[in-house]
């Protein structure tokens, strides 16, 4: 394994060169040279962290080579079953058939001990067997390799995501050891194309890192920018992902999360799929996700899963959510001490009766409410499920009620503090939620010192935060803007898969096209107006 | 990824026009009924027009020397000590419009939402946020300009939706009028709004197409020019021209005369004063950027940061020089008057040399 | 990607520098410090009753008007309207009242709220000001002070009733009707109901502004009348010429003045005696106007082509059957001829008090300029020449419906 330097060093050496390099023909045949084949079909799986290559003397006399992926079949059976009998001298003595179709069928027949196996003479097909799973031997002389299948995956503690339940939807999370989850991508994403690069990192833990991408897809100056970012990483512990997020994210000041952690394989897939670069680190049920927009952390599976039109309603309901998670306080209080007019007559009139005993004015009231739920929220959060439903009732039901029956806040207040808490729980992505959640603390303040005039400033202050902040060099309220309409099909609204036939633009993808082109839209139109046509 | 030039003719637009519609919203209208009365939508539209001549003359120049600011390419025009004396002109027209526009946000803040807050801490906090923001590059910039414009379109038309249907159209009638002095200085009036279209100077050397500048504009001031329009329509069309000229902030009582629902949303003023912050705030980050980037250009300061810091007491001094409303009204014209001198006089100075030139050069060669 | 993190410790210094420079609360009132005014009332003081005044504003009063106002304000007492829909306990029911009535006096109105002020701890409102109504007397004074007060102050919402009331305003502040808790509220839903059914136009005070500046139309405001202590009536409408009142109407002009205007909808109905079959009552529902107007040996003219449909309501001697056509023609025939009557009664009215409350100058300023350029010189000018006008209306009923009854 390489230093992540190397690593950097030579992928971008790659880069340049890829350029003028020939891709080699498909459909090409082995020769039965074992060192023109091995190298040709090493270079056609291009650098794997897994990829294993095994070299021995079959049957202590021929050269051979056994090429397979380690995180796709089980090591210990590859060494009983098919390593043990092969390096052994042939059984009793007979003579081995030295042509090809003998060797092969004495192999097949004496040998290996395994279900399922062909023979191919076809080069460009064995990439595809290996991210299989198939274990593929190659023997010198002989121009035809024997694919064996022993895919075997690792499931073992594979769990229900804890932060990322889904209605509709996988429900496999990641777990801490990295070949698990690393199996868990390619039984999902079984391209040839599907990079991982596999390195330590960590002075003393020497951690394994893994960077997943799709070679064809992903921009390769993002994928350089993370190595490069990765590569000056210097700590003496890796022991989860987000140490990792900390030293790579581009503005550590924002309050705003520049990268997303994933708990599950699905959505790392998919993120992988429309061009972005996925990091994982042994030790870690966490997937990192790069570039990370604002957009992101509002999305969830079952908005993909679930049909498009209620998938769209539910963001948008989300986001509303997230506004008033942010503004509702805010809002509030300059409403109520700067600008009542606002309100309808008859309600203001008897709003300044329900506030008429509470003491405090109402920034100070709105503080000490939302200090208190989220010292509850904080509280609730690590118990274990039973106490915390139990507690987080006391603390909501009976500390608002006596609250109000003690005249220290106003019901208005508390329904407020409630509607806002709710609203905050509505995000999908914790730390984003989070974000949102300590940044309505300042506009609060604002709102108490210059009502909605300051809250108007606080809100251009957090905009234009935004709009500056960049994730990977992508800005971060992409696709909105800088604004392409092809982007927006997947924002506030999400369109039907079938019409999004494109990746992100923003991400400067190497293949815009999701779908290749020849595969027509017309195609397309005929399936619907044969549905139209079935519905009359 | 770090190609210069990444603003698109819409983006361009998109800044100039949300640089446009600023503080002069709100009175716009009694401006235009006093030069014509029911014909105050005319004059507004030539006003337009003007304008757009105006902005033409600058842009189709500047499209000429695609790789360059306008202060670069005049040094080579009318050489370097002319050049830098009217780059500085520039600069104290917009630091000083910078300071007039944000007194005028003050004042109308503080009569009112505001009473008792002292104007000199509203018109800080607008200042300071535009300094945080004015340190930014151009792409930044017009980032910004890019996601506000359709929040300050959309309210502002909002709002004219909501008050239509009280509009009475006697009210707009005649139409037309024959255009008296009047008229003219009306519609004089009218291009002073639109003075701080010379933004498109800075953006040319980023655009994606420069070749597009005259277009982008040409947008920006119609979709800005149609706004205005509107809300002259509406103002006149609902109060009668004589009402909207004893109105000192007509859009401003139209906001507060309509109501969203019966009853259930009433004093929509507010909240177009909330918003109308933002229309506010893009216009005074423009003509903020624009000074803090010449007088970058013009000490040759290492970055724009430095440059910005220096104004902002300038601008507050300047901001709190005028006495009372009517005072910084009459001072706002002037500036509006030596405003258009020079963005008409200069760009045309510029073309008949460029002109002069080319000629020479065709002879010569 | 580079951490600049002494940048950002400078700003965040300045931004603490800046803070208490900028923490100020200054115009932070609480809803509930705050003396929201809901409804005022205006009355003139009686010309020997002017002894007392409470010198809050000034001092020596040779030199300002000897006239004075008495103003009475409606302040809502936070606490005594309950939060939420009524919990329907009759606790301390009648006793406690849920707004506070102050009556003050003064030379101008912002001199009495000035007064008022003075009288009350938490700092007076206007934002929730619904209801102004101001005495007849009043009204047939100058208004003109008034409405500068009204219309400086930013508080003041353009969507505010200003009601002329027969005999004392301050009467209605002490209104105290069983359909509301808040009478101002009251008085507030009655006006935008009779809006909504058609009984009274839209007429905000941004109304009346508007129409008191306009060259060519004169102001008009509701007139109200209190009935059996509680109980409001829109007796008609109250017309002004050169900015103070001249006349009102009956309150079934109102209708024939919504009619001239084509108003929707139509809200009232009309008692008539037929020749042929007897007394009949009518229910305008819809109403559409088609006004022309032209320049004839110098003078203006306008006719009124009024459309209206309606509904036969009620037929008081039901033994003579309305089964036909024709009968209803007859009806519609009578109709026309005595409405006609009725409008043209209102327009003369109008017109020897100079009141153009139908906005006739209006029409004739957008449709002949040159006209109006070479004659009206102000508002005057057209109120005068208003009384000269000659106007011609012709009106048509159509009779939709006839309820269920066959005959």
């Amino acid at each position: 394994m390489q230093d992540w330097k190397d690593k950097y060093a030579s992928y971008i050496d790659k880069q340049q060169s890829s350029s003028t390099e020939q891709k080699p023909a498909s459909g090409s045949r082995l020769t039965g040279e074992l060192k023109t084949d091995l190298p040709e079909l090493q270079a056609r799986l291009g650098e794997n962290g897994d990829l294993v290559v095994r070299d021995f003397l079959l049957f202590g006399a021929y050269p051979a080579a056994m090429l397979f992926f380690s995180s796709l079949v089980n090591m210990e059976q590859v060494r009983e079953h098919v390593l043990k009998p092969l390096m052994a001298p042939p059984p009793g003595q007979s003579e081995v058939p030295e042509d090809t179709g003998g060797m092969i069928h004495y192999i097949w027949s004496t040998a290996v001990q395994v279900t399922q196996g062909t023979t191919t003479a076809d080069l460009s097909a064995l990439p595809q067997a290996a991210v299989k799973g198939d274990l593929i031997l190659l023997i010198d002389g002989i121009p035809e390799a024997l694919r064996m299948e022993m895919r075997q995956i690792e499931m073992r503690g594979v769990e229900q995501p804890q932060t990322e339940q889904v209605i509709r939807g996988p429900r496999e999370g990641y777990v801490e050891k990295l070949e698990n989850n690393l199996s868990l991508l390619r039984y999902r994403l079984q391209s040839t194309d599907f990079r991982i690069e596999i390195s330590p990192l960590g002075e003393r833990t020497q951690s394994r890192v893994a960077l997943c991408y799709i070679d064809s897809v992903t921009d390769s100056s993002l994928v350089a920018e993370v190595m490069r970012r990765i590569s000056l990483i210097h700590t003496d512990g890796i022991l989860d992902a987000g140490y990792i997020e900390q030293f790579i994210e581009d503005q550590p000041l924002s309050p705003f999360p520049q990268v997303q952690s994933t708990e599950r394989p699905d959505k790392t897939v998919a993120a992988l799929l429309e061009g972005r670069v996925a990091i994982l680190v042994d030790g870690s049920p966490f997937a990192l996700i790069v570039p990370a927009l604002f957009n992101q952390f509002f999305e969830t599976v079952d908005d993909y899963t679930e049909r498009f039109i209620m998938g769209s309603l539910i963001r948008i309901i989300r986001l509303i959510a997230l506004a008033c998670s942010l503004f509702f306080p805010a809002l509030y209080v300059s409403v109520i001490s700067y600008n009542p007019e606002l309100l309808p007559t008859d309600f203001a009139v008897a709003i300044s009766g329900g506030r008429a005993g509470v003491p405090f004015p109402a920034v100070l009231e709105v503080l000490i409410m939302e200090v208190s739920m989220e010292v509850l929220r904080e509280a609730t959060i690590r118990l274990p499920q039973m106490i915390g439903g139990a507690l987080s009732i006391v603390g909501v039901l009976v500390i608002g009620q006596a609250a109000v029956g003690a005249g220290l806040a106003s019901p208005i207040t508390v329904v407020i503090v409630a509607l806002t808490t709710i609203g905050s729980f509505a995000t999908p992505a914790y730390n984003a939620a989070i974000a949102l959640r300590m940044l309505r603390f300042p506009l609060i303040l604002l709102a108490g010192m210059f009502g909605l005039y300051g809250v108007m400033i606080g809100t251009i202050l957090i905009l234009n935060h935004l709009l500056y902040l960049e994730s990977f060099g992508v800005p971060y309220m992409s696709p909105y803007i800088p604004g392409k309409w092809r982007d927006l099909k997947d924002t506030l609204v999400r369109v039907p898969l079938w019409w999004m036939r494109r990746r992100p633009s923003f991400l400067h993808v190497r293949d815009t096209d999701r779908l290749p082109r020849s595969v027509p839209t017309a195609e397309i139109d005929q399936i619907l107006r044969q549905g139209d046509e079935t519905d009359e | 990824m770090n190609n210069p030039r990444q603003i698109t003719t819409l983006r361009a637009a998109a800044v100039i026009s949300s640089t446009i519609i600023g503080v002069g919203i709100l009175s716009f209208p009694r401006y235009m009924t006093e030069a014509g009365n029911s014909s105050a939508p005319l004059v507004a539209f030539c006003g337009v027009l003007f304008s757009f001549i105006s902005y033409w003359l600058l842009a189709s120049l500047c499209q000429r020397f695609p790789q360059e600011t306008l202060f670069v390419f005049s040094r080579r025009l009318i050489g370097r000590p002319l050049a830098a004396i009217f780059t500085v002109v520039i600069m104290l027209l917009f630091i000083v419009l910078t300071g007039l526009t944000v007194r005028q946000f003050g004042d109308v803040a503080t009569t009112v939402l505001y009473k008792k807050t002292p104007i000199e801490a509203t018109i800080f906090l607008m200042l300071l946020i535009s300094l945080l923001s004015s340190r930014r590059n151009v792409v930044k910039f017009s980032y910004i300009h890019f996601f506000y414009l359709p929040l300050i379109v959309g309210s502002i038309l909002v709002t004219i939706l909501l008050s239509l249907k009280n509009v009475d159209m006697l009210n707009l009638q005649p139409v037309l009028m024959a255009p008296s002095l009047q008229f003219w200085k009306g519609a004089q009036e009218a291009t002073y709004l639109f003075q701080s279209s010379f933004v498109i100077v800075l953006l040319i050397p980023f655009m994606e197409k420069p070749g597009h500048a005259v277009r982008a504009g040409a947008w920006a001031i119609f979709l800005s020019g149609a706004i205005y329009v509107l809300i002259v329509i509406a103002s006149v069309g609902i109060f009668g021209a004589e009402e909207t000229k004893l109105l000192i902030y007509p859009t401003l009582e139209m906001a507060r005369s309509a109501a969203f629902g019966e009853g259930f949303l009433e004093r929509l003023d507010a909240i177009f004063i909330i918003i109308w912050v933002i229309s506010v705030y893009t216009t005074i980050y423009t003509t903020y950027y624009i000074s803090a980037y010449l007088l970058h250009k013009l000490l040759r300061f290492r970055d724009q940061r430095m440059a910005s810091t220096v104004l902002l007491p300038v601008m507050f001094i300047l901001a709190m020089l005028p006495s009372n409303v009517f005072e910084s009204y009459r001072w706002a014209l002037h500036l509006g008057n030596a405003g258009m001198m020079l963005m008409f006089g200069y760009p045309l100075l510029l073309w008949t040399v460029y002109l002069l030139r080319r000629h020479k050069e065709k002879v010569t060669s | 990607m580079k951490i600049q993190l002494p940048r950002t410790l400078a700003l965040l210094l300045l931004l603490t520098i800046a803070a208490p420079l900028l923490s100020g609360c200054w115009d932070q009132v609480e809803i509930e410090d705050r003396a929201l005014v809901l409804g005022l009332s205006i009355d003139k003081i009686p010309a020997d009753d002017t002894q007392k005044e409470d010198r809050v504003t000034h001092i020596h009063d040779n030199s300002l008007p000897t006239e004075m106002i008495s103003v009475t304000a409606q302040i809502a007492v936070p606490g005594r309207v309950p939060l939420g829909p009524g919990t329907g306990g009759s606790a301390g029911e009648g006793k406690t009242s849920p707004v506070w009535v102050v009556s003050v006096r003064g030379i101008s109105l912002d001199d009495a709220m000035n007064n008022l002020q003075q009288q009350i701890a938490d700092p007076r409102y206007l934002v929730h000001l619904r209801i102004i109504i101001i005495s007849e007397e009043i009204a047939r004074g100058s208004l003109a002070e008034l409405n500068d007060y009204l219309r400086r102050n930013p508080e003041i919402r353009r969507r505010t009733w200003l009601l002329v009331s027969e005999g004392r305003a301050s009467a209605f502040m002490d209104v105290n009707p069983p359909l509301q808790r808040v009478p101002t509220l009251y008085i507030l839903s009655m006006m935008e109901k009779s809006v909504s059914s058609g009984k009274f136009p839209r007429d905000y005070i941004g109304t009346f502004w508007s129409a008191d500046s306009r060259w060519g139309q004169s102001a008009y405001l509701p007139y109200v009348a209190l009935r059996n202590k509680d109980n409001i009536l829109i007796a008609g409408l109250a017309y002004f010429s050169g900015g103070r009142m001249a006349g009102k109407t009956a309150p079934i002009e109102i209708g024939g003045f919504m009619a001239m205007q084509g108003m929707d909808p139509g809200g009232y109905s009309t008692l008539l005696r037929t020749r042929e079959l007897g007394i009949v009552m009518t229910k305008t529902n819809e109403r559409f106007t088609r006004t022309r107007s032209y320049i004839k040996d110098g003078k203006p003219y306008l006719s009124y082509e009024i459309f209206l449909e309606g509904d036969l309501d009620e037929h008081y001697s039901s033994d003579i059957p309305v089964n036909s056509p024709q009968k209803l023609h007859e009806i519609e025939r009578d109709f026309e001829q005595q409405i006609q009557t009725v409008l043209t009664g209102l327009v003369k009215q109008t017109q020897q008090d100079h009141s153009d409350i139908f906005g006739m100058g209006e029409l004739i300023r957008s449709h002949h300029p040159a006209y109006w350029r070479k004659h009206i010189h102000g508002k005057n000018d057209w109120e005068s020449l208003y009384s000269s006008v000659g106007v011609d209306i012709r009106l048509t009923l159509h009779i939709r419906r006839v309820g269920l009854k066959h005959d």
